[in-house]
């Protein structure tokens, strides 16, 4: 056996007792922001306005869901001057199957019950709502202004039936990580891992871990605990229910300190010179630059990334299984996406640390620039680009599809993200080539002088 | 054959001149490059390492451009620079398994040099726990282990204690003999350094004296190595003897008493590079 130190043992031990806590978590699969509450208001006038028969709107929503998760629905027109009722419909398609549910019911009361939605397996559900507001008298002949207010919302309900994987494979998966080297020992030892440019990547890695890993672990565990809610009259339910969540709110300010982290680290090495060590053995420019890169998404990006995947491949399995191309395309998102938003968010510091003799100094004042972007004022105006609607995107791309109005909810299928696909691809590239551009003069002008 | 050339070399750090209008070619054996601090010697390394590019000039190692074919170059040349920082969050055995799949050196190898470095009873910690002299054998390590062609060391003595020292040139030797080249940058002269082919004296960038072999050979002086010389020496002087130098082929003896001189006939003529060093800073002129 392998010589183990203390702390290794210590964390075993921590880990192997929190195991046992972790089936005490419960989550819903949802995040609440896949939800969906809208209430838009209309003004008629009659008879400039469209006649009203044609006062129709149309929701669509994609939601993964559970069996057995529960969506709500809940609808409600109102309208002054006129004598009317309105026309709910309901369809929820599962776009992986192809499977499709119907309902259909008019209404003569403001508010009325509406159906629940129980999901039969694991699969991505599209839901579309379409109200239909029709006038009781011959408005048209009165000359009236007529204004409508509809309330629309559908929201998965909170489940506590349902174990929450996530955290126990993640410990599983840590723990494995961790026993692997104490089991295999000396064979493992035998092996020299260093070899060619994945042993390249590896030695980068590790140079990394010593700064970024707790914190990057750290902050992923406040994800969580963040997202912990009290028990809401669940059986005995202690702590209760956790989700994961991909939200722009978190995933721009998690960038921005994985940027700070990065460069520093980055710094750190070429200013204290530890990059030597590696620069007089005989590895390519290229092949370094590359597995530098590499290692900074691994590390960064890693612990979200295996969430993502739990999600979208392990707990949602169904998708990969029955529709590889939608979950490739999921997947796809979550990759342009994190090159996109490292790309961008590296650049500034990078191209200001290419100015300058010293690179720390400048890390923050460069890595404040695109912060502030980010956050209050999307990329949109210099670039065409919207960091926060990408962040939307990548975190369920087909929910993109409802940022912008619905022009024809038939249409709004699956084929529809394609579209959206192409529009991501090529500003995502855009910006990706460029921050590319300006981080090889970063380091061509650091390495050739 | 000429391994290791430079032609009319510049090399620029923004307004600081680092090396000025160099030339020198090295063949095969051992090569000293001797200056003061600041005088260019690990710049001038650094160029045939292909770690940094000349502003003018032609460089080539082993027939190759250094800087364009680094990658090919460093398999076949090893280095070790003092400015390197090894990584402190892995271990030295670590970094050494690092090296040898970079540079596809069997593990016997790397093991065999780590012995004689007497890096093995530590190398299995990580480096931040390591003395200075305990990181800089485990660099020096890094640039001896395998075959290579060449081997440029900058500033190895330092921070080494006299017996790694002893050991270090053992290793030197031995890579010398099996025809390997080693080039070393450094302003300590041990006795090792005697056995150069050439020494290279820099100041402010520029070549001073560029010494060759025949042209060490006119300096030599006699020194006696053996005990029995130095013991009749030591007799000697308890007979009387105020003062004995041994320079330029002679044995010059200040004695009240009559000495027995022939009996020295042990001592051999070598070379004393420290005083050409010496001689050549204090000397005005070029090459």
């Amino acid at each position: 056996m392998p010589r183990v130190g203390i702390p290794l043992v210590a964390i075993m031990v921590i880990l192997l007792s929190v195991a046992h806590i972790a089936p005490l978590y419960y989550k819903t699969y949802m995040d609440e922001r896949t939800g969906f509450d809208e209430s838009p208001k209309g003004t008629i006038n009659v008879p400039e306005g469209l006649p009203l028969t044609q006062f129709k709107q149309a929701y669509a929503r994609y939601m993964l869901l559970a069996q057995g998760d529960r969506v709500s629905f809940d609808a409600g027109v109102m309208a002054a001057n006129v004598r009317y009722a309105w026309l709910m419909e309901l369809e929820v398609v599962d776009v992986i199957k192809g499977e499709r549910w119907n309902f259909s019911s008019e209404y003569y009361a403001a508010r009325a019950p509406t159906p629940e939605f129980i999901a039969p397996r694991d699969s991505l559900y599209k839901f579309i709502v379409r109200v239909t507001f029709k006038p009781l008298e011959d408005t048209a002949r009165d000359h009236v202004t007529i204004d409508i207010s509809i309330t629309v919302s559908g929201r998965p309900s909170t489940r506590s039936d349902v174990r929450d994987r996530l955290l126990l494979e993640l410990l599983i998966i840590t723990v494995t990580a961790i026993a692997l080297p104490m089991v295999l020992g000396r064979r493992l030892q035998a092996i020299n891992p260093y070899r060619g440019f994945i042993g390249l990547i590896l030695w980068e890695v590790k140079s990394f871990y010593l700064w970024l890993l707790a914190p990057i672990i750290a902050f992923m565990y406040t994800l969580f605990s963040l997202n912990v809610k009290p028990a809401t009259g669940g059986p005995s339910v202690v702590l209760a229910p956790v989700f994961v969540t991909n939200s722009p709110d978190i995933l721009v300010p998690y960038t921005i300190l994985m940027v700070v982290a990065v460069a520093i680290v980055l710094s750190y090495k070429i200013e204290g010179g530890y990059d030597k060590a590696v620069d007089i053995l005989p590895r390519s420019r290229i092949s370094m630059l590359a597995a530098k890169l590499v290692a900074v998404l691994l590390v960064t990006w890693a612990p979200l990334i295996i969430c993502a995947l739990n999600i979208y491949v392990v707990w949602l399995d169904e998708i990969l299984l029955g529709s590889p191309t939608t979950a490739a395309t999921m997947l796809g998102y979550y990759a342009l996406y994190t090159l996109t938003l490292t790309g961008v968010l590296m650049a500034t510091p990078l191209f200001m640390g290419s100015l300058t003799p010293r690179f720390v100094p400048v890390i923050l004042v460069g890595v404040m620039v695109p912060l502030l972007l980010t956050i209050d004022n999307p990329l949109k105006s210099s670039l065409g680009f919207d960091l926060r609607k990408a962040a939307i995107l990548a975190e369920n791309p087909i929910i993109y599809l409802y940022i912008e109005p619905p022009r024809s909810p038939q249409a709004m299928e699956i084929v529809e993200v394609s579209r959206s696909y192409i529009w991501f691809t090529s500003r995502g590239l855009m910006v990706t080539l460029i921050a590319l551009i300006i981080s090889l003069i970063t380091y061509l002008r650091r390495e050739l002088t | 054959m000429t391994l290791l050339e430079a032609v009319n070399v510049w090399k620029h750090f923004g307004a600081t001149v680092a090396l000025a209008n160099v030339s020198l070619s090295l063949d095969r054996g051992l090569h000293v490059i001797a200056g003061p601090n600041g005088s260019g010697k690990t710049t001038l390394l650094k160029i045939w390492s292909g770690l940094l590019r000349p502003s003018r000039g032609r460089v080539r190692v082993l027939n190759l451009d250094p800087w364009l074919q680094k990658t090919l170059l460093l398999r076949r040349v090893h280095v070790a620079f003092e400015d390197i920082q090894l990584p402190w969050w892995v271990s030295g055995l670590e970094y050494l398994r690092f090296v040898a799949a970079s540079r596809g050196v069997s593990w016997g190898e790397v093991l065999e040099i780590a012995e004689m470095l007497e890096i093995t009873g530590y190398w299995a910690k990580l480096m931040r726990g390591y003395s200075s002299g305990m990181r800089k054998r485990v660099l020096l390590a890094q640039a001896l282990i395998g075959e290579p062609e060449i081997i440029i060391l900058d500033e190895p003595y330092t921070l080494l204690d006299v017996k790694a020292v002893r050991v270090l040139h053992e290793v030197m030797k031995g890579k010398l003999k099996g025809g390997a080249t080693v080039v070393i940058a450094t302003h300590i002269l041990t006795e090792f350094e005697d056995e150069a082919t050439t020494l290279t004296v820099l100041r402010n960038g520029s070549v001073l004296r560029h010494y060759k072999e025949n042209d060490m050979r006119e300096k030599a002086s006699i020194v006696c190595y053996d005990k029995e010389t130095a013991r009749m020496i030591a007799e000697a002087s308890l007979d009387g003897v105020s003062k004995v130098i041994v320079k330029d082929g002679k044995v010059i003896v200040e004695a009240e008493a009559v000495v027995p001189l022939e009996r020295m006939a042990n001592c051999k003529t070598t070379l004393s590079i420290g005083e050409l060093y010496e001689e050549a800073l204090h000397s005005e002129g070029g090459v």
